[in-house]
């Protein structure tokens, strides 16, 4: 892999951890107002590893944890997304919308909803719709270990492998579904196991290791590109944060497991190759941190200092027509 | 004016707006073979199997793919095999579709028209329903009832173009009824209703393949000197609701027809949009006619259990006594 292409990787792995680091910081003041919220501190790579080298047309539908992540990697503007996180006109949705749910269709971003898993069939009909109108286009649709158990897995991969759609799923199996253990809730280690089901490849990766989740990334999104039809890509990793920023600790994964993988930390891991093959100083690292950490700063600034939506401003896009019908 | 089948004027607004637009593509079950109702017959043959998607079955898939085939530029047009069939994907209806531009600050939308057959069909329980009250409480979502073959081209054309997500609930019954609809093309928007009957003495707001009944109580009770209107809304949502208490203030008494059952149905919230803006106006209690609260039984019991001409002209006579 190219070096410069490596840099550029660990940019965006830097800037989606600076993220998440302002949002646990703050995770009180946000929580009064968004969901959670939630952090993928330590699965970024596997959101920017599939975000990354995409085309603007191309769709990310992402996963509700790892949303933010996709989102900068894809492209979206960090400005408004500190505002929709704090429910205010500036962000995309006058701050109607909880923030890792923005849809942003303009750079191909579908934020899905409150019900997880309902983005995977809606994945398999952007491919369709990719396929149909011969655009070149592929859908990346991301899914925790316990989305993938809904009926629209089934409905969506067997679509998709049916008519060999532009499509990959990313399954960032971070071993925990709220308060419950993955192993709880399927009678199999590997989720991508699955995909004999469709007869469609399943990839397992190391979902913790930047270059691997990228490399994976690129051979499917490949496929899907050249017609031979959609992957499933297990990207294996760790919660270690707790459900939400406000929420237990205590219910979540055993902590000697949180400090296995805390060790294989993503950022890290990237951050000591790229000093070992030497295109990367400590020094470098250091500034490169300092300089994302200030643009995440300035963001959530804007953010705190947005107005507030005013009702009329609210209760409209309801309808093409306007807000209310009566 | 020629005549045609309330199935094949919808047929005819789907072969035109494919025809018309090249966004156009129709998903469902067997609609290759022209579904169990033979709607789509011949449309795969003419459009081929890129734009006439026989669909596993999974509804889930049909509506989620819908959406997302919107959101990325096409006009989708689903077919739930039977409204009853619906059920199955309330989620990508109410939660994805329904709240889309809302949740995307109107920057984006899904263009979808689910037609769902809906009403009894003498199968019973999960092939009679008609849930289109199930919808009216989910902002965000058009709902279209038609009632004639001219309604029904209209309206599904009309609804193929609307930018937002629509039901179009097809009456079942009605498939095989004729009606005049002109040659040529013509849209109806959505949002208003249609008087089928002028009438001076008693306002009958009725639904879907109640109209017809209606219309046919209507004759009856002419006989007995009764003048009635019918007023037929064709779509819930948007709900026209002017010319509804246009009609009341004029007749000062109304029944309101449905198939679905009367508890919790559409009739309820019409009575209370009468019984806020038109209270005053009113000689006797808003009545409302619609199946008894049990699930659709199956032939032969359907018969005593759907509202029909009898039941409806009993209830009018109430409301003149």
């Amino acid at each position: 892999m190219d070096e410069e292409l490596k840099l550029a990787l660990f940019r965006s792995l830097l800037l989606a951890r600076a993220f998440e680091e302002k949002k646990i910081e703050l995770a009180e003041e946000i929580g009064r107002v968004d969901i959670g919220p939630t952090s993928c501190y330590g699965q970024e790579a596997i959101p920017v590893g599939f975000s990354f080298g995409l085309n603007r047309d191309d769709f990310i539908l992402p996963s509700i944890r790892s949303a933010w992540a996709a989102d900068l990697t894809k492209g979206l503007p960090l400005k408004p997304i500190a505002a929709e996180m704090y429910g205010k006109a500036g962000g995309f949705s006058n701050g109607r919308e909880i923030s890792s749910h923005i849809t942003y269709p303009e750079l191909g971003i579908f934020g899905g909803t409150g019900v997880l898993g309902n983005n995977i069939t809606v994945a398999a009909g952007i491919a369709l719709a990719a396929k149909y109108r011969k655009t070149d286009q592929v859908a990346v649709c991301f899914m925790g270990d316990g989305a993938s158990n809904r009926e629209e897995f089934f409905a969506g991969l067997n679509f998709a492998a049916l008519k060999k759609l532009p499509a990959v799923f990313v399954v960032e199996n971070n071993q925990i579904a709220e308060f419950t253990f993955y192993q709880k809730f399927m009678p199999i280690k590997d989720i991508a196991d699955r995909a004999a089901a469709f007869g469609i490849p399943g990839f397992v990766v190391d979902g913790n290791d930047l270059m691997a989740v990228y490399t994976t990334a690129r051979e499917t999104i490949r496929r899907a590109r050249a017609g031979e039809g959609p992957s499933l890509v297990e990207c294996k990793t760790c919660r270690v944060r707790p459900m939400s920023e406000l929420g237990d600790p205590g219910k979540g994964l055993p902590p000697e497991l949180i400090a296995e993988w805390r060790e294989r930390d993503p950022v890290r891991r990237m951050q000591e190759h790229l000093q070992q093959i030497g295109v990367l100083t400590e020094k470098d690292f250091r500034e490169l941190r300092e300089k994302l950490r200030k643009e995440v700063d300035a963001a959530f600034q804007f953010a705190r200092e947005d107005r507030y939506a005013p009702p009329e401003e609210v209760f409209k896009d309801v309808y093409e027509e306007g807000g209310l019908l009566e | 004016m020629r005549q045609i089948t309330y199935r094949s004027a919808i047929q005819e607004a789907l072969r035109e707006e494919m025809a018309r637009d090249p966004n156009v593509i129709l998903l469902g079950e067997d609609i290759g073979p022209g579904g169990v109702y033979g709607v789509t017959e011949g449309l795969q043959e003419k459009f081929g199997e890129e734009r006439v998607i026989d669909m596993p079955i999974a509804e889930t898939a049909i509506v989620g793919g819908a959406i997302g085939a919107a959101l990325n530029g096409l006009r989708p047009v689903a077919e739930i095999m039977h409204s009853d069939f619906i059920l199955v994907a309330m989620d990508g209806i109410c939660n994805v579709a329904a709240k889309l531009r809302f949740a995307s600050g109107g920057k984006a939308s899904a263009p979808i028209t689910i037609r769902a057959p809906s009403g009894a069909s003498g199968a019973g329980l999960h092939h009679g329903q008609s849930l289109e009250a199930c919808f009216l409480n989910v902002p965000g979502l058009k709902l279209v009832i038609p009632s004639t073959p001219y309604d029904a081209k209209g309206l599904l054309k009309a609804s193929i173009r609307d930018n937002d997500p629509v039901i179009f609930f097809e009456h079942k019954y009605s498939y095989d009824v004729q009606g005049e609809v002109p040659e040529g093309e013509f849209t109806i928007p959505l949002g208003r209703a249609d008087v089928k009957r002028p009438g001076k003495d008693v306002t009958l707001i009725a639904l879907g393949g109640m109209v017809r009944q209606a219309l046919e109580a209507a004759a009856d009770l002419a006989a007995e000197g009764i003048d009635c209107e019918v007023v037929d809304p064709r779509t819930i949502l948007p709900l026209d609701q002017k010319t509804i208490l246009d009609s009341a203030a004029k007749t000062r008494r109304v029944v309101i027809v449905h198939e679905a059952p009367k508890t919790g149905g559409i009739g309820g919230e019409i009575a209370a949009v009468i019984a806020e803006k038109a209270f005053g106006d009113l000689k006797a209690p808003v009545m409302r006619v619609g199946a008894p609260f049990t699930p659709v039984p199956r032939r032969p019991y359907e018969e005593i259990y759907l509202p029909d001409k009898i039941k409806i002209a009993h209830a009018v006579r109430r409301v003149m006594a």
